[in-house]
């Protein structure tokens, strides 16, 4: 069964709603329970969702620690069919590592019908055309159809770690550099989009080579080995 | 004032590691197309993620909104604690509608709804004649006759009361 959901806001702010059970999401079902209850209620509906679960026989869990892949595809104008790149669709994948996570890119089924968020085609990528890129393969780039990040839970532990051995040699900085070190170490550990670390160790380095007191060879061989472990993930 | 469509459907896959953990991954589907596709969609990329992951896809959800475009704005003294409750039977078994901050005009004197009320008797059509089938309770069965409507009051949830508490 469906479940009908209407929300409600009253004077004071406060949120409610209101269910009932659909056999099937009719539009025109919807609309008229709720101009009803539009003109029972002295509230404000503010939206309205209808939502079904499809459960699965087997709920046995399986896996554990394969890490967690990022599948981005770019998302176009479905409008006038001019292939301009609207919106990015990210999805993640859990238990699941670059490899198997590819595959997925290969289905037939995804390019069909398949969504951003706002509403922008994702149907593009053709399989051989616009090889799918990974952190082991290359930097993603505007010309990839979609690009594919792994991120494993081992690896980012290790990241995070490492982090806080960098946080130490900001303090080795001048003030103002030293501050933007521990923002760009902070964001690391907030959890940015793997590209952006990637372009923030960089910029640590170039941070790094400017600032004339630390030593820059042992700093840079560190957060090379960061960027050659990314690589291998 | 309009209900607005979401542009697209959205499917929330759930899967659950050997630990326990449990995880989701949303994927969207454009409106327009009936919903027996919508569900082949969702059911075909349930079988590629199930090959993807390692861990067990234990079911989604479907769910598409609509948004108040332009909402006309609370009335004076409305408060949702307030409920017009209404039961509905379904081949004798009981469901339960309320009607958050129902209008006073609706309520009788001795705390029972006036059913006879241009307004109610046009949601009891809605649930019982205009569109015969479609309501029904969580089995499945269709609602076929009024029980009760009266009005009540509920507590509010923390999560659901205003952000503004003091004075």
């Amino acid at each position: 069964m469906w479940r009908l959901r209407v929300w409600f806001r009253d004077i004071s702010g406060t949120v409610s709603y209101t269910g009932a059970w659909l056999r099937s999401p009719n539009e025109t079902a919807i609309f008229a329970f709720v101009e009803a209850l539009r003109s029972l209620s002295d509230a404000q509906i503010t939206h309205v969702d209808v939502l079904r679960r499809f459960p699965y026989d087997s709920q046995v869990p399986s896996g554990r620690d394969r890490g967690i892949s990022v599948l981005v595809h770019r998302a176009t104008d479905n409008t006038n069919n001019t292939n301009t790149e609207l919106d990015a669709f990210p999805m993640w994948v859990p238990e699941a590592d670059s490899g198997l996570a590819r595959d997925l890119w290969g289905h037939s089924v995804l390019v069909r019908d398949y969504a951003s968020r706002a509403g922008y085609n994702i149907d593009n990528p053709t399989p051989g055309d616009g090889e799918p890129v990974s952190l082991d393969n290359e930097y993603p780039d505007d010309t990839d159809d979609y690009y594919l990040i792994a991120v494993r839970r081992n690896f980012w532990h290790r990241l995070l770690r490492d982090a806080r051995a960098y946080n130490t040699l900001a303090m080795t900085l001048p003030d103002r550099q030293a501050r933007r070190v521990r923002l760009d170490i902070r964001d690391l550990f907030l959890g940015v989009p793997m590209r952006e670390v990637l372009e923030r160790l960089d910029r640590i380095i170039e941070l790094l080579e400017n600032g004339g007191n630390a030593n820059t060879d042992e700093i840079r061989r560190l957060l090379l080995q960061i960027i050659a472990a990314l690589g291998s993930s | 004032m309009a209900l607005i469509p979401d542009p697209v459907y959205t499917v929330t896959y759930t899967f659950q590691d050997e630990t326990g953990s449990k995880a989701t991954t949303q994927a969207y589907i454009r409106q327009g197309i009936v919903i027996d596709d919508v569900i082949a969609r969702a059911n075909a990329l349930a079988a590629a993620l199930r090959n993807v992951s390692n861990a067990q896809l234990t079911g989604y959800t479907i769910s598409r909104g609509w948004t108040e475009d332009a909402p006309a704005g609370a009335g004076g003294g409305s408060r949702v604690e307030r409920k017009g409750r209404t039961i509905w039977l379904a081949d004798t078994y009981k469901t339960r509608i309320d009607i958050p901050s129902i209008a006073t005009g609706q309520v009788l004197p001795d705390g029972a709804l006036n059913r006879n009320s241009v307004q109610f008797l046009a949601l009891r059509a809605v649930l019982l004649t205009d569109f015969v089938g479609d309501f029904t309770d969580s089995r499945g069965v269709s609602l076929d006759a009024l029980a009760a409507a009266y009005e009540s009051y509920t507590r509010t949830t923390p999560k659901r009361q205003p952000t503004r508490k003091l004075a």
